[in-house]
C-alpha cells in the first residue's frame, strides 16, 4: 500500500530535478565555449627537435643479452605477452619501476625483442632509451636535452654527447640507491685532528682542559 | 709596461718577501715536526729567482720560464713534465652551474680533482668542499665537510653542498693581492704565477668562500701521482710558501674538456659551459631554473651558480 504512496508522490516531483541546472552559475571566463583542455604532453621526438643536437652513446654493446633476437625468434622462444613471474630466464630482473602499474611490454616490444616500443607501438632503439622515457617524464627529458639534467661528457664546446638515461638508472629500479662516499677531508697541516665524533663541537668544559694543558 | 715600472715591480715585490721571510721562518718551525716532506725549497736555476710577472713576459721570456720549469721538475720530480702556456680561448667566458637536488655528496669530484691537480698528497690538499646541511637549513656556518667516508650517503635529512673557487667576476682575493701575483685571465679565471707569490696570504684572508689553500711546507707530490700534462697557470707542481687554487681545470678547458670536476660528477649535477654563448647548456640553465649564488650580498659576482629541480 505505502509504496504506491510513495511512487505518486514520486511523480508529483518537477521532472527537471534529476537534472542539475547550471545556467544561473556565474562563469568566470568571458565565453565559456573557450575551454581547452590542459596542454597535452609533447611527443619526446618533436620535443628534442627544438633543442641543440646532440648524440648518445652505445648502448646495445654494453647490454649482456642483447641482441634479444639471439634466444627470442620464432623457433626458439615465442613471445608470450601473457603477464606473469618469470622462472625460465631475467628472474634478476625485479621489475620496481611504476610500482606494479607496468609490465615488461610497456617497455619493450613484443614481437620485435631487439626494439623497445612507445605507448603508442611506435619502435624505439635502444640507444635512444631516452624517447621511451620522456613519454612519461617529460620534464626530465626537457632538461635533459638542454644540459640541466643527465650529464654530458666529453667536449664543453664541440658536440654534445650526452649519457643516455640507462647509463644512470636502471630502468627496471630507477631509483639511485645510497652508498658511501669518498675519504674525508684531511686535517691540514700543521692542525691538530678533531677527536672524533668530528661532526659534533667538543664539550668545552672540562674534557678538553687536558688537551690545553698538554700544549 | 715600461721597463722601468718593470723594475719598480720587481723591487716591491723583493721588499714584501724579504719582509714575510720573518713570518716564514716561523712557519717553518712549526712544520719541522713532520716528517716525510722535503726540507728545502727545491733548487733553482739563477734565471727563474729573476724572471718576470707571467703577464710581463715578452713571448720569449715565457718560453724560457717554462723551459726553465720543466728542467727543474725533470731533476725534481725525475718525470717529464709538460708545462703549457695556452692563451685563453676568444669570446669564452667559464661558468659553473651545481644541482643541489642532483648531488648526493659522493665526493667523486674532490678526489678527481686532487688527481689532476697536483696538490699536496700527504695530507689531501682538496680544492672542494662538500657540505652536508640539514634539509631545510642554510646555515653555511654549521654546515659540516668532515661527514664520514663510512655511512651512506645521501643521509637521511641532508642535502649536500659542494664549495670550490666560484671565479667571482669581482674577487676580493685579487683586489687585496699586495703584488698582483693573482689576477682575473679574460675568460674570467681567477689565476695565480707561483713564481710571483710571495706567500702573504692576504688572498686567503680575503677570499670569503673558503677557496684559496696555502703550502705551508714542500708538496708531498709522489712520483706517481703527478699529472705530467701541466699549465704554467694552474696544476703546474707548486712549492712551500705560494698560494693555489681552483682553476675549473684551466690546462682541461682551455682545450676544450670538461673541468676534471663535472667529468667525475656520477649524479650530472654540475652543469658546465661558456656563459657568452647563448646555447651552452650553462646558459639554459641560468634563464629557465631559479638559480643563486653564496654571499652575493659581498657583490663578488661568482661565475658558480647553485640550482634545483
Ligand atoms: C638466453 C636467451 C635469452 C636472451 C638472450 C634474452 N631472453 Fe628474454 N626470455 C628468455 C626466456 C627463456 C623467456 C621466457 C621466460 C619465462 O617464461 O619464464 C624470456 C622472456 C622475456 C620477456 C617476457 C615476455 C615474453 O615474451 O616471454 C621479455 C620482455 C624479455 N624476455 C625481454 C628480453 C630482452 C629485451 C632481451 C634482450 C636485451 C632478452 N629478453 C634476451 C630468454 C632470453
Ligand atoms: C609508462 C610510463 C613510464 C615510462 C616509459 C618510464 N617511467 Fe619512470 N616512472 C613512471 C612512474 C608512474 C613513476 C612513479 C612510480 C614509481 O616510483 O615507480 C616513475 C618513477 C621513476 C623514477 C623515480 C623513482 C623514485 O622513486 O624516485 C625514475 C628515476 C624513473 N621513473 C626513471 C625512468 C627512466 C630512466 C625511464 C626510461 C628507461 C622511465 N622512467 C620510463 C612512469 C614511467
Ligand atoms: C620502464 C620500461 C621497462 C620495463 C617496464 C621493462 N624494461 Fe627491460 N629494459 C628497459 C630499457 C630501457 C632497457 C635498456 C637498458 C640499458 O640500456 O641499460 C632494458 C633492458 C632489458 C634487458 C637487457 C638487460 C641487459 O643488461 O642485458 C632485459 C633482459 C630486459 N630489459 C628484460 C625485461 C623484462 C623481462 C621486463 C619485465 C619483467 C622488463 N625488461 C621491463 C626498459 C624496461
Ligand atoms: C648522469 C646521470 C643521470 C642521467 C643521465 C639521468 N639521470 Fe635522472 N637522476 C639522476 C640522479 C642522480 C637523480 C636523483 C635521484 C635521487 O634524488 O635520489 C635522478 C632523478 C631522476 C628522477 C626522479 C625525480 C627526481 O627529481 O628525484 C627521474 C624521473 C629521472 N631522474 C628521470 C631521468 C630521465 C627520463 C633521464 C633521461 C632523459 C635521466 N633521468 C637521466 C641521474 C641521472
Amino acid at each position: 500500500m505505502h509504496k504506491w504512496i510513495l511512487l505518486g508522490l514520486l511523480l508529483l516531483l518537477p521532472p527537471n530535478l534529476g537534472a542539475l541546472d547550471l545556467s544561473h552559475i556565474p562563469s568566470t571566463r568571458s565565453n565559456p565555449e573557450d575551454f581547452s583542455p590542459a596542454p597535452q604532453n609533447i611527443d619526446p621526438l618533436s620535443l628534442i627537435k627544438q633543442a641543440p643536437p646532440f648524440v648518445v652513446p652505445d648502448r646495445t654493446e654494453k647490454l649482456l643479452t642483447y641482441p634479444c633476437t639471439g634466444c627470442h625468434t620464432q623457433g626458439i622462444i615465442k613471445a608470450n605477452p601473457k603477464i606473469r613471474p618469470l622462472q625460465m630466464m631475467h628472474q634478476e630482473i625485479n621489475l620496481v619501476h611504476g610500482k606494479g602499474r607496468f609490465w615488461c611490454t610497456t617497455c619493450h616490444s613484443t614481437y620485435e625483442r631487439d626494439n623497445l616500443t612507445s605507448l603508442k607501438g611506435q619502435p624505439i632503439g635502444f640507444n635512444q632509451a631516452y624517447l621511451l622515457c620522456g613519454q612519461c617524464h617529460q620534464h626530465r627529458l626537457r632538461e635533459f636535452i638542454y644540459g640541466a639534467h643527465g650529464k654530458r661528457i666529453g667536449s664543453w664546446e664541440e658536440n654534445r654527447t650526452l649519457l643516455n638515461c640507462t647509463e644512470c638508472h636502471n630502468p627496471h629500479v630507477p631509483q639511485i640507491k645510497p652508498r658511501k662516499p669518498r675519504s674525508a677531508p684531511a686535517v691540514r697541516a700543521g692542525l691538530r685532528p678533531m677527536k672524533p665524533p668530528i661532526q659534533e663541537h667538543p664539550p668545552f668544559w672540562p674534557s678538553n682542559l687536558d688537551d690545553y694543558q698538554r700544549h | 709596461m715600461t721597463k722601468n715600472k718593470q723594475i719598480q715591480d720587481k723591487a716591491k715585490r723583493l721588499s714584501l718577501k724579504i719582509l714575510g721571510l720573518g713570518a716564514a721562518v716561523g712557519a717553518g718551525a712549526l712544520a719541522s715536526d713532520s716528517t716525510g716532506y722535503p726540507a728545502t725549497n727545491p733548487e733553482k736555476e739563477w734565471g727563474e729567482h729573476f724572471q718576470s710577472h707571467y703577464t710581463k713576459m715578452s713571448p720569449e721570456e715565457v718560453k724560457e720560464a717554462v723551459a726553465r720549469l720543466e728542467r727543474r721538475y725533470k731533476s725534481q720530480y725525475d718525470k717529464e713534465i709538460k708545462v703549457a702556456t695556452t692563451p685563453p680561448k676568444e669570446h669564452v667566458l667559464f661558468g659553473y652551474a651545481l644541482n643541489i637536488t642532483r648531488c648526493k655528496g659522493y665526493r667523486e669530484c674532490v678526489k678527481a680533482c686532487t688527481e689532476v691537480n697536483n696538490q699536496d698528497k700527504n695530507p689531501n690538499m682538496e680544492y672542494i668542499r662538500v657540505l652536508e646541511l640539514d634539509r631545510g637549513t642554510f646555515n653555511l656556518e654549521e654546515a659540516s665537510h668532515y661527514y664520514s667516508a663510512e655511512k651512506e650517503v645521501p643521509a637521511p635529512g641532508k642535502f649536500y653542498l659542494p664549495i670550490q673557487c666560484h671565479q667571482c667576476e669581482n674577487p676580493p682575493c685579487v683586489a687585496t693581492c699586495p703584488v698582483e701575483a693573482t689576477w682575473k685571465e679574460p675568460d674570467g679565471i681567477v689565476v695565480v704565477d707561483y713564481n710571483w707569490c710571495i706567500g702573504c696570504r692576504m688572498c686567503m684572508n680575503a677570499c670569503p668562500y673558503w677557496a684559496r689553500r696555502f703550502n705551508w711546507r714542500n708538496p708531498n707530490l709522489p712520483k706517481d701521482k703527478i699529472n705530467p700534462d701541466t699549465h704554467y697557470l694552474s696544476n703546474r707542481p707548486r712549492e712551500k710558501g705560494v698560494m693555489e687554487k681552483c682553476t675549473f681545470c684551466l690546462q682541461r678547458t682551455r682545450k676544450g674538456e670538461m673541468p676534471a670536476c663535472q667529468a667525475a660528477c656520477p649524479t650530472g649535477a654540475r652543469v658546465f659551459g661558456n656563459l657568452l654563448d647563448p646555447k651552452s647548456e650553462i646558459r639554459w640553465v641560468l634563464e629557465n631554473k631559479t638559480v643563486f649564488r653564496l654571499k652575493e650580498d659581498l657583490n663578488t659576482q661568482p661565475k658558480f651558480w647553485y640550482f634545483s629541480d
